[in-house]
C-alpha cells in the first residue's frame, strides 16, 4: 500500500517539478525582456508593460491559467493542443511579470554615482551594464528571487484545476478510496525540495558576500 | 596649451538658474581651486564640464574639441576622446563595491584603453604604490577605510592618463585625520604640474596648492585671482565667505 502511494507521488511529483523547471526556464529571460520594456524610454511600450504587468498582478493566476486555456479557442477557433501548454504559458508569463518587477527593483537600486563614475571612466551604456551593473543587480536579486521561486514550488499545485495529474491531484485520487493520509503526505515532498532550495539559496548568497 | 575652456556657462534646474554665465580658462599644468558657500553651483559646474549635466547655454573646448558650442552638443563621435582627457574624483568615491582594489584601478583601461591585463596591471601597481595602497591590492572596497577608498579612487582616475583631473569635495566625506592624506597626494601631484580643478573647503590647502584661486557664489564667479586673493579679497562675498 505505501509502496503504491509512494510511486503514484512520486509521478505526480515529477510533473510538479516539470511545471517548476519549465516556468523558470521560460520566466527567468521572458522577464527580462518585459522588464526592459517597462523601463524604455519609448513611452507607449512603457505603458503596455506596465498594463501587462498590472493585469498579471492584479488577477489570480488560476483565473490566467483558465484563460489561455479556453479563450484561444473561444476567440481564434485554435483549442489549446494541451493542458500542460495551458498551464507552462500561464505560468511563464505570470512568473515573468512578477520576475520583471525584481529586476526593475535591483537595477534602480544601484546608485547613481556607479553610473557617474563608470561615464567619466569612458565606458559606455552597455559595457557600463556588464561589468558594473550586472553584479550588483545579481546580489540584490537573489533574495526576493529565491522567496518568488519557492512560492512557485507551492504554486505548482494549481495546475491540478485544469487536470494536471502534479502531486497533490495524485494524492486526491486516493482520497476516493476513503485513504486521507497521503494528501497529507504530500506535504513531505514540498518540504524537502523547499528545503534543498533554501540550501542552494544561501550559498549563493553567501558566494556573493564578499562585497557589500 | 588650453585644457578648458568654459564660456558664459548657464544651467537651471527648473526655474532655478544655477549657473549664471561662468567663464573659466584652464591652461596646461594649472592647479586651480574653486571655493564657496555650498548651493553655489560649484558642482554643477564642475559636472557640466565632464559631460554629467548637460549646460543650457554656453560653450566648452576641451584639449581643442568644441563639446559644446553656444548650447548645442557636438556629437560623440567627436568628443567622447576629448571627455576622456578628463578624469574625475567624487566626493563619495564611487568606487565598485564588486571588484577589488586592483581590478578597480584595471577595469577601465582595459575595457575603455583596450590595455592587455599585464599592462594594465603594471600601471596600476604603479599607481597604487604612489597612493600608498599598494597591501591592499585584493581587498575590497568595503574593507577600506573612506581615506583609503578615496584614495582607490584617485589611482582609477590616474589610470586613464588625464590631461586634467576634476576633483569635487575629496575630502569633505572624510574625517579630519583621513583628509590630510588626500591632501598630500593632491600636492603631490600638483608639484607634477598635473592640471586641476579642485572644489574645496580646505581654504589653507587651496591657498598653498592653487596656482589660481576661483571664488563662486550664487551661481556667480565672483572673484578670482591668485592665492593672495586669500589673504586680500576684494569682494564683499569673498570677505564674508572667509570670515565665517
Ligand atoms: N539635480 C538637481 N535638481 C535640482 N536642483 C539641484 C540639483 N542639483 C543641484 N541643485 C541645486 O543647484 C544649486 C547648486 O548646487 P551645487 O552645484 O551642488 O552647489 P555646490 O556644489 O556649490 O554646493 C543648489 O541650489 C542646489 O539645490
Ligand atoms: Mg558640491
Amino acid at each position: 500500500m505505501f509502496y503504491n502511494v509512494f510511486l503514484s507521488l512520486t509521478n505526480g511529483f515529477i510533473q510538479t517539478l516539470f511545471i517548476f523547471t519549465a516556468t523558470l526556464l521560460g520566466a527567468i529571460p521572458l522577464g527580462v525582456l518585459i522588464c526592459i520594456c517597462s523601463t524604455a524610454s519609448f513611452r507607449p511600450i512603457r505603458w503596455i508593460a506596465k498594463a501587462f504587468i498590472w493585469a498579471i498582478r492584479g488577477t489570480p493566476l488560476m483565473l490566467q491559467m483558465f484563460v489561455i486555456l479556453y479563450v484561444p479557442g473561444i476567440i481564434f477557433d485554435i483549442p489549446m493542443k494541451s493542458r500542460m501548454t495551458a498551464v507552462l504559458v500561464a505560468f511563464i508569463i505570470n512568473y515573468a511579470a512578477y520576475f520583471s518587477e525584481i529586476y526593475r527593483a535591483g537595477i534602480q537600486s544601484i546608485p547613481a554615482g556607479q553610473f557617474e563614475a563608470a561615464k567619466v571612466l569612458g565606458m559606455t551604456g552597455w559595457q557600463t551594464f556588464w561589468h558594473v551593473c550586472l553584479m550588483q543587480i545579481i546580489k540584490r536579486i537573489v533574495p526576493p528571487m529565491s522567496n518568488e521561486i519557492i512560492t512557485l514550488v507551492k504554486d505548482t499545485s494549481l495546475a491540478r484545476v485544469i487536470g494536471i495529474a502534479e502531486v497533490v491531484m495524485c494524492a486526491e485520487r486516493f482520497t476516493r478510496e476513503g485513504i486521507i493520509w497521503p494528501l497529507f503526505f504530500t506535504g513531505i515532498y514540498y518540504l524537502i525540495f523547499v528545503g534543498l532550495l533554501t540550501l542552494l539559496f544561501s550559498f549563493i548568497e553567501k558566494k556573493l558576500n564578499y562585497y557589500r | 596649451m588650453t585644457v578648458i575652456e568654459a564660456r558664459n556657462i548657464h544651467k537651471s534646474y527648473g526655474k532655478l538658474e544655477v549657473l549664471k554665465g561662468i567663464d573659466l580658462t584652464v591652461e596646461q599644468g594649472e592647479v586651480i581651486s574653486l571655493l564657496g558657500p555650498s548651493g553655489g553651483g560649484k558642482s554643477t559646474f564642475l559636472r557640466s564640464l565632464i559631460n554629467l549635466e548637460s549646460i543650457s547655454q554656453g560653450s566648452i573646448t576641451i584639449c581643442g574639441t568644441p563639446v559644446v558650442i553656444d548650447g548645442e552638443y557636438q556629437h560623440n563621435t567627436y568628443t567622447s576622446q576629448a571627455y576622456r582627457s578628463l578624469g574625475m574624483v567624487f566626493q563619495g568615491f564611487n568606487l565598485f563595491p564588486h571588484k577589488s582594489v586592483i581590478e578597480n584601478v584595471t577595469m577601465s583601461q582595459m575595457i575603455v584603453n583596450k590595455a592587455s591585463k599585464k599592462e594594465a596591471q603594471d600601471k596600476a601597481m604603479s599607481l597604487l604604490e604612489r597612493v600608498n595602497l599598494s597591501d591592499k591590492r585584493d581587498a575590497y572596497p568595503c574593507q577600506l577605510s573612506g581615506g583609503q577608498q578615496q584614495r582607490v579612487a584617485i589611482a582609477r582616475a590616474l589610470a586613464m592618463n588625464p590631461t586634467a583631473v576634476l576633483f569635487d569635495e575629496p575630502t569633505s566625506a572624510l574625517d579630519p585625520l583621513l583628509t590630510s592624506d588626500i591632501l598630500k597626494i593632491i600636492r603631490d601631484l600638483a608639484q607634477q604640474h598635473l592640471t586641476m580643478i579642485i572644489v574645496t573647503h580646505e581654504i589653507a590647502f587651496a591657498q598653498n596648492v592653487s596656482d589660481r584661486i576661483v571664488f563662486m557664489s550664487n551661481g556667480s564667479i565672483c572673484e578670482e585671482g591668485t592665492p593672495d586673493i586669500i589673504e586680500h579679497p576684494q569682494t564683499a562675498e569673498l570677505r564674508s565667505f572667509l570670515n565665517k
